[in-house]
């Protein structure tokens, strides 16, 4: 994939997501875990010091790179439309409305979710023929839920599409 | 004799109408997604782990190992063609094959790579085959200080060999390691639980796998149109294809050296096909009287890449299955396959477990040969059909993801951790971290704390002097120490070259 474009600032805020996040995810590690045992804690301790030590390196290297740091160039396979404004709604859009949905699942149930979020997916990304609109959510929510249904065998609850009555 | 006896095992174990069948789902799969650039081999062997969870372990096994193994050759047809390899590892046969094809002779290009995939493949099985018992051997002389070393070293050397940041996969690893620490602790105690009971196991390693190699690359994808906006006008020939075959054969210093070094880079954990075709078409380049030639269109440089990236394959699985270190990210999948189904990677299994080993051995070593049949086929029809709109793709197969990783315990949880998996590994991947490294510290987490702990009961306090007593630790510990310092030569090494490049642009 092509390289973000990095800000010219300093100290780009971006390049410090994915360290706080870390540190963030750490800090509630350690929330919940102080308290064990030295033998419960002795590799989550190493880990957690050395993930520490790495990202202190980091965050080192990147001041003293400055704004002298090389930026990174887009590759010739890189995006062959340029994103639009709307480009990263959509991706958040790919793993938010599933999340969403997901709490609902025995209310909805799997038909009908998976139903709802291809639809809603394909109407986001840009597709606008209405037969497809129709006919690939409905083919894609009834093949992979017979798939799973009848060779994996997962209980996919019913919810608003009794699915029993269906398969 | 006690080899024949193993063979005929294994043999017998793949003679069914259902294994072989899933043999052939399993090529043809992997070598559509192989040619689908943006779907590489750890991906598409993720995404259909969901499918062998009611499978016997031997069929999912040979399903998912037939798809890693023609992955590879698949991204090739593209490299060729396209000038887009369909997956890291191909990139190097793009710097001759595409040239080919500008040049009207893709036939050429194709069926050397074929040829050259095949042998490599079925050269480096052929080594497992003879070789996995000698080394399960050693690795059964391995107590819990060495296991400890070999987990951690699955995680180490991604940052040492990757192209990447080292600090950064570094950081990414060490990341993984302490997430796969969540759970239930051998001594009996509840780590990072938070009191949620789906997480009393631990964080379930196929939905990190499904979010971090499928779901975040298709939050890529959303900033395309289509996945490769290329179209194919080279005509291909059918004779001319077969008629390659012999291409490798004319060149057998460069196959049997590049078969050598692919099987070779494989057996250390976490190198990666990638790292082996990028060494062997190096070497192979430099030691040619014809060097200036590479890059043009030499046949040399194919069958060095496609040999070496294909005989990797061997050297990886020997290497997961022998010691239950991932010899790359594919494999570190099928080691999650191993576990899902109730096997534990290592010598035990090895020796207790001959079925199942030879018989994916031997499943391996049939499916190039099935490969063969169904690659030429795809090489000489294909037509460009890559022009797929994501805007189909993306929902095609978020909707697999979203079955497979809540199949596995019938669990939404299982659900939101691989869409919270997608967004993190999006958000690595945008930062220059890897999400390759974390899914490697999930996976070799639980074995490295299960090894420290009765590392601490063995030797109680002097238990970090176990690391230095101990010859074959300590023969690990210098191993890791030797990685570290030449990584770090010659990564100085190619930014001085790069310096001076620029430098001596700059004066003319």
């Amino acid at each position: 994939m092509s390289a973000p474009e990095r800000s010219s600032s300093k100290f780009p805020l971006r390049e410090f997501l994915v360290p706080a996040l870390m540190l963030f995810a750490v800090a509630a590690y350690w929330w919940d875990a102080a308290g064990l045992s030295k033998e419960a804690l002795a590799f989550p301790a190493v880990l957690t010091g050395v993930l520490l030590f790495c990202l202190a390196g980091v965050a080192v290297s990147r001041i003293w790179a400055g704004n002298s740091a090389v930026r990174p160039t887009a590759s010739d396979d890189a995006a062959d439309t340029a994103p639009d404004k709307w480009t990263w709604a959509k991706r958040l859009a790919v793993v938010a409305l599933p999340f969403a949905m997901v709490l609902f699942i025995d209310v909805l149930g799997g038909l009908a979710l998976l139903f709802i979020y291809v639809a809603a997916l394909l109407w986001l990304l840009g597709e606008r023929r209405w037969a497809l609109l129709v006919a690939l959510p409905i083919g894609l929510s009834f093949s992979g839920i017979a798939l799973f249904k009848f060779i994996l065998y997962a209980r996919i609850p019913d919810g608003l599409v009794p699915l029993g009555s269906l398969f | 004799m006690e080899i024949l006896s193993h063979l005929q095992t294994g043999l017998l174990a793949i003679a069914s109408w259902q294994t072989v069948a899933l043999m052939l789902a399993g090529t043809v799969l992997g070598m559509i997604v192989g040619a689908t650039p943006g779907l590489s081999s750890g991906m598409a062997v993720a995404v259909l782990l969901p499918l062998t969870f009611t499978m016997s372990p031997l069929d999912g096994l040979v399903f998912l190992t037939t798809v890693y193994v023609s992955v590879t050759y698949g991204g090739s047809i593209t490299a060729i063609l396209l000038n887009t390899p369909g997956a890291p590892e191909n990139t190097v046969t793009a710097f001759d094959g595409y040239p080919l094809t500008q040049q009207g002779r893709s036939d050429l290009a194709l069926g050397t790579a074929i040829s050259s995939s095949v042998i490599g493949g079925t050269a480096s099985y052929i080594v497992m085959l003879v070789g996995i018992n000698a080394v399960a051997a050693v690795a059964l002389k391995f107590g819990p200080p060495e296991l400890f070393l070999i987990a951690i070293s699955g995680v180490a050397i991604v940052g040492a060999v990757g192209s990447g940041n080292p600090m950064k996969t570094l950081a990414s690893g060490a990341f993984g390691l302490l997430i796969g620490t969540i759970g239930v602790v051998p001594t009996g105690e509840q780590r990072a639980t938070f009191g949620e009971p789906y997480l009393a196991e631990g964080i379930q390693v196929v939905p990190v796998l499904i979010g971090m190699f499928v779901v975040s690359e298709l939050m890529v994808l959303v900033g395309r149109d289509y996945v490769v906006d290329s179209a194919v006008s080279a005509r291909r020939n059918l004779g001319g294809i077969f008629r390659a075959f012999v291409t490798p054969f004319k060149h057998p210093m460069v196959l049997l050296r590049s078969s050598i070094m692919g099987c070779g880079i494989g057996l250390i954990p976490a190198a990666g096909a990638t790292l082996a075709a990028f060494a062997s078409y190096t070497m192979t380049r430099r030691l040619a009287k014809d060097r200036d030639s590479f890059g043009q269109g030499n046949v040399k440089g194919i069958v060095a890449a496609e040999s070496a990236n294909n005989a990797c394959s061997g050297g990886a699985l020997m290497t997961t299955l022998a010691i239950g270190v991932p010899g790359s990210v594919a494999t570190a999948v099928l080691l999650g396959a191993l576990t899902m189904h109730g096997l534990q990677a290592g010598p035990q299994l090895v020796q207790g477990q001959i079925g199942i080993v030879y018989g994916l051995i031997m499943a391996a070593i049939v499916s190039q040969v099935l490969m063969v049949l169904i690659a030429v086929g795809v090489g000489y029809g294909f037509s460009g059909a890559l022009s797929v709109p994501t805007r189909i793709l993306i929902p095609v197969l978020m909707v697999f993801s979203f079955l497979g990783a809540y199949a596995l315990r019938n669990a939404p949880f299982d659900v939101e951790i691989m869409l919270v998996a997608g967004a993190f590994g999006y958000l690595l991947k945008a930062n220059g971290y890897s999400p390759a490294a974390v899914v490697m510290g999930l996976i070799l987490s639980p074995i490295a704390d299960n090894e420290l702990i009765r590392t601490f009961q063995m030797y109680g306090n002097d238990w970090y002097m176990s690391f230095f007593t101990r010859p074959l630790a300590l023969g690990i510990v210098m191993l890791f120490v030797a990685a570290a310092v030449y990584s770090a030569y010659s990564r100085r090494r190619t930014k001085s070259a790069q310096t001076a490049a620029i430098l001596d642009l700059a004066d003319e």
